[in-house]
C-alpha cells in the first residue's frame, strides 16, 4: 500500500527584495507612478525553485531517505509532505497520521516544565488527551528524564531537549514519519536507541522518510533513497545506488574544481635526489586520477638521482583534504632494501585492492635515506586522486579479501576477479617491480 | 468552514495547552504576577472616575460611575489586549508556524483565551465592586455568557484578519494600538449610550462594540438583556465579522510557514 504519494512536485519560492512594510509599498509605487521621477528602485521578486518536478512513492513499512547537498529541497519536501507548506505544481497525497520531526523539540516552550512541554508537543503531533496520559510514562522513561520531568525545559540541555522531542514522536504511532537531520544531536547510545525505535516502527508498518547528511545511516536504514540537487531529483532508487551516484556526484565536481597545489619555488642548488613527478596508474597500465575502491592502483614516482645513493627509501602518503591522514608507506621501514639508486628513474608502489573508500585524496611523495627521515625530497600532497564506489563496500575502509565456498582450493583463486591483475606481473619498474608483491 | 472547524475541533487540546503556554509567560518574571489582570483595568477605572465623574460631571445612569465605567472597562481590556497579543501570535510563534502542521488559528484563539483568563480574575473585582455599591449578584448575569460569546466571535473574526495582514506588513503592529485607543473613545465605555445625541445613534451602534457594552452594562446593572435594536446590529456584525475572517484567514493559511 502506498502511503505517500508525491507527484511532479514543484514549490517555488519568491525571496521580495523592496517592500516589507506597507509604507515602503507605497512610496515604491508612487515612484513609479509620479512622472518626472526616476523610477526607484525596482521592486521584484526574485523567484526561486526550491522543487522542481519531483516524483516518487513510499510505501507502507518502508524507509525512504532523502540525500543531497545543503539546499537541495530536502526539508522542503518534509514540509509539504508535513502539509506545513504547499506545492505550487503537483500534488502531495499523505494517507494516514503524520509525524514529523522537522527540528528539535520545535514547540517546546522554555517556561514550561517538561511534562507541560510533552502535552503541548503531544498535542501538535495529533494526540489525544487519554492517550498522551497513557504513555505518557513510557515516553519520559524513553527520554531518560525521569528526574528532570518537572523541570522548566530552559534549564534542558540540546541532547535533553531532543531526547524529549524523539520520545513524543515515537510514541505518537504515526502512519507516516518524517525526521531532518535531528538525531545528530544526541549521544551515541540515545542514538542507537532512536535507530532502534525508528526500526521498530517500520517494522509495525510506518512509512519513514528521513533526511540526513549521515549516509552510513541512511545506508542502514532505508530501503530506497531520492538524491536530490537544487531542487531536482538526480536518482532515485535502492539506497545504495543511489548513495553511490550522490558520492560521485559530490566528489567529482570538488575534485575538479580543486586548484592544483602551488609548485615550491626550487632550491637554488639542485638537490642531489630529486623527484620530477608522481603518475597514477591503472592496471592497464594508463595514466589517470580517477580510481575505484578495490582497484587495481600503481602509484609512479619518477625520479632522478644527481649522484649514486646508497640504500635510498621511498614513501607515499595519502591524506583527506581535510587533513586526515589515511594511510603512509616507506619503503624502508618495511625492511624494504634498495641497493642504489643514480640518474632517472621510476619507482613503483602497486596497491593491488586498493583499501581507500570513495574521497579526495591528496598523495605526497619522498625520497629519503635509508632511515626515512633525513630527505632528499618532499612533495607534500601535491597530487590529487579520485576515489569512487568500488562494488557494495561499506565502512571507513575496505578489507581485501576472498571468499571460499567449501574450504580453500587452490584452483578456485585464479578465476577471482581480483587475481585480474597478476600482481607479480612484470611491471615496467626500473628497479623494483612492486614493493606489495614482495611482502 | 465546516471542515475547518472541525480540524480545529480535533486540534482542540493544540489550541488549549498554547494558552497554557501564553498565560505562563505572559507574567513570568513579574513581582505582582496575576494582580496586572486587575490592576490594569482598576487604574483605569480610578482614572476615568477622577477625570469624567469628578471633572467633565458625566451621567452614568443611576449607578455610582465607578461600577459603571469598570464594568465596561473590564470588557473593554479583554478586547484590546485580544487584538494586541492575537495580531502577532503567528509572527512570535514563526518557528512552530515553519516547522509543525497544526490549524494556526489556534495560536489565535490561545492568545484570546489567555486574556479571558485575566477577564475571570478581573471579574472577581467586579464582583467585589457590585457587592460595595449595593449591586447583588443574580442569576440572570449569566446572560452575560452570550454577549461574551459574541465579543469572543468579534474578536477572533477581526484578529484573524489583523494577524494574516501583520504577518505580511508589519505595519499592522503599528497602526493596532491606535486603532485600539479610537475605538474605546467611540465605544460607550466612560460614557453612557444615552450621552450620544440620539439621531447619531444608528451611525453609533454600527460599532459592534457599542452594543456589546451596552449589553454588558444591563445585563450586570439591572438584570436583563437590551432590547433588540441594540443587540441585534451588533450580534449580526459580530457573526459576520466571524465568518468572513475565518474564511479570509483560511485562505491566507497556505502562505503563513512561505513568508512568515
Amino acid at each position: 500500500m502506498v502511503t505517500i504519494r508525491f507527484e511532479n512536485v514543484s514549490k517555488r519560492y519568491r525571496i521580495q527584495r523592496g517592500h516589507r512594510t506597507l509604507g515602503g509599498w507605497l512610496t515604491t509605487s508612487l515612484e513609479r507612478v509620479l512622472p518626472g521621477r526616476r523610477p526607484g528602485p525596482v521592486v521584484r521578486s526574485e523567484e526561486f525553485w526550491a522543487l522542481r518536478d519531483v516524483t516518487f512513492e513510499v510505501r507502507r513499512g518502508e524507509a525512504f531517505g532523502i540525500i543531497g547537498p545543503n539546499g537541495s529541497g530536502k526539508t522542503t519536501t518534509l514540509k509539504l509532505l508535513s502539509r506545513i507548506t504547499h506545492p505550487t505544481h503537483g500534488a502531495v497525497q499523505v494517507t494516514g497520521r503524520v509525524g514529523a520531526l522537522l527540528e528539535v523539540g520545535a514547540g517546546f516552550h522554555d517556561e514550561m516544565s517538561g511534562r507541560e512541554n510533552v502535552y503541548l508537543n503531544a498535542a501538535i503531533l495529533g494526540m489525544k488527551k487519554g492517550e498522551i496520559e497513557r504513555k505518557f510514562a513510557s515516553i519520559v522513561e524513553f527520554a531518560e528524564l525521569e528526574q528532570f520531568i518537572d523541570t522548566p525545559i530552559k534549564k534542558y540541555s540540546t541532547g535533553m531537549r531532543m531526547r524529549l522531542g524523539f520520545a513524543v514522536a515515537a510514541h505518537i504511532q504515526p502512519d507516516v514519519l518524517l525526521i531532518d537531520e535531528v538525531l545528530a544531536v544526541g549521544d551515541v547510545s540515545f542514538r542507537q536507541k532512536c535507530l532502534r525505535c525508528i526500526r521498530e516502527m517500520k517494522d509495525a508498518g510506518t512509512s519513514i522518510v528521513f533526511v540526513s547528511h549521515d549516509l552510513s545511516v541512511v545506508r542502514k536504514l532505508c530501503d530506497r533513497a531520492l538524491f536530490i540537487y537544487r531542487g531536482e531529483a538526480q536518482a532515485l532508487g535502492q539506497t545504495e545506488s543511489v548513495i553511490q551516484s550522490y558520492y560521485e556526484s559530490l566528489l567529482r565536481p570538488a575534485f575538479e574544481r580543486m586548484v592544483p597545489a602551488p609548485r615550491r619555488v626550487e632550491a637554488a642548488a639542485p638537490k642531489e635526489a630529486e623527484i620530477l613527478g608522481v603518475r597514477f596508474l591503472g592496471s592497464d597500465g594508463a595514466e589517470r586520477v580517477e580510481f575505484r575502491t578495490g582497484e587495481n592502483l600503481v602509484v609512479a614516482i619518477d625520479y632522478v638521482a644527481r649522484r649514486r645513493i646508497e640504500e635510498p627509501s621511498f614513501g607515499l602518503s595519502f591524506h583527506g583534504v581535510d587533513g586526515t591522514l589515511y594511510g603512509s608507506v616507506v619503503s624502508a621501514l618495511e625492511g624494504y632494501r634498495i641497493d642504489v639508486i643514480e640518474g632517472p628513474g621510476t619507482m613503483l608502489a602497486e596497491f593491488p585492492s586498493l583499501p581507500l573508500m570513495p574521497n579526495i585524496f591528496e598523495v605526497s611523495a619522498v625520497i629519503a635515506d635509508r632511515t626515512g627521515f633525513s630527505r632528499y625530497d618532499w612533495h607534500d600532497r601535491e597530487y590529487r586522486l579520485l576515489v569512487l564506489q568500488g562494488r557494495g563496500d561499506q565502512g571507513i575502509t575496505y578489507l581485501p579479501h576472498r571468499w571460499h565456498v567449501n574450504g580453500y582450493p587452490s584452483e578456485a583463486r585464479a578465476t577471482h576477479p581480483d587475481e585480474a591483475v597478476d600482481p607479480e606481473g612484470g611491471r615496467e619498474g626500473k628497479n623494483v617491480p612492486a614493493r606489495a608483491a614482495e611482502r | 468552514m465546516w471542515r475547518h472547524l472541525r480540524e480545529l475541533y480535533e486540534y482542540r487540546e493544540v489550541a488549549f495547552w498554547l494558552a497554557v503556554r501564553q498565560v505562563k509567560s505572559r507574567y513570568k518574571q513579574t513581582l505582582l504576577g496575576g494582580a496586572w489582570a486587575v490592576i490594569q483595568p482598576f487604574l483605569v477605572m480610578v482614572v476615568f472616575t477622577l477625570v469624567f465623574s469628578k471633572m467633565a460631571r458625566m451621567p452614568s445612569e443611576g449607578v455610582p460611575y465607578p461600577v459603571f465605567s469598570y464594568s465596561g472597562l473590564l470588557f473593554w481590556m479583554f478586547f484590546s489586549t485580544s487584538l494586541t497579543t492575537a495580531t502577532p501570535s503567528l509572527v512570535s510563534n514563526s518557528d512552530l508556524i515553519r516547522k509543525i502542521y497544526f490549524p494556526r488559528e489556534t495560536l489565535l484563539l490561545a492568545a484570546i483565551a489567555a486574556g479571558l483568563v485575566d477577564l475571570a480574575i478581573a471579574s472577581l473585582v467586579l464582583a467585589g465592586m457590585l457587592w460595595y455599591f449595593g449591586v447583588f449578584l443574580r442569576p440572570a448575569m449569566l446572560l452575560v455568557v452570550p454577549v461574551l460569546l459574541l465579543q469572543l466571535f468579534l474578536t477572533f473574526g477581526i484578529v484573524c484578519i489583523t494577524s494574516a495582514v501583520h504577518i505580511r506588513f508589519r505595519d499592522v503592529g503599528h497602526a493596532l494600538p491606535l486603532l485600539v485607543q479610537v475605538w474605546l473613545f467611540v465605544s460607550p465605555v466612560a460614557y453612557p449610550l444615552s450621552a450620544v445625541p440620539e439621531r447619531y445613534h444608528l451611525l453609533y451602534m454600527v460599532n459592534p462594540f457599542a452594543g456589546l457594552i451596552e449589553a454588558y452594562r444591563r445585563v450586570i446593572l439591572s438584570g436583563a438583556l437590551p432590547g433588540g435594536n441594540v443587540l441585534a446590529p451588533a450580534a449580526l456584525v459580530c457573526c459576520a465579522t466571524f465568518v468572513v475572517g475565518y474564511a479570509v484567514f483560511k485562505r491566507a493559511e497556505v502562505g503563513f510557514a512561505d513568508i512568515v
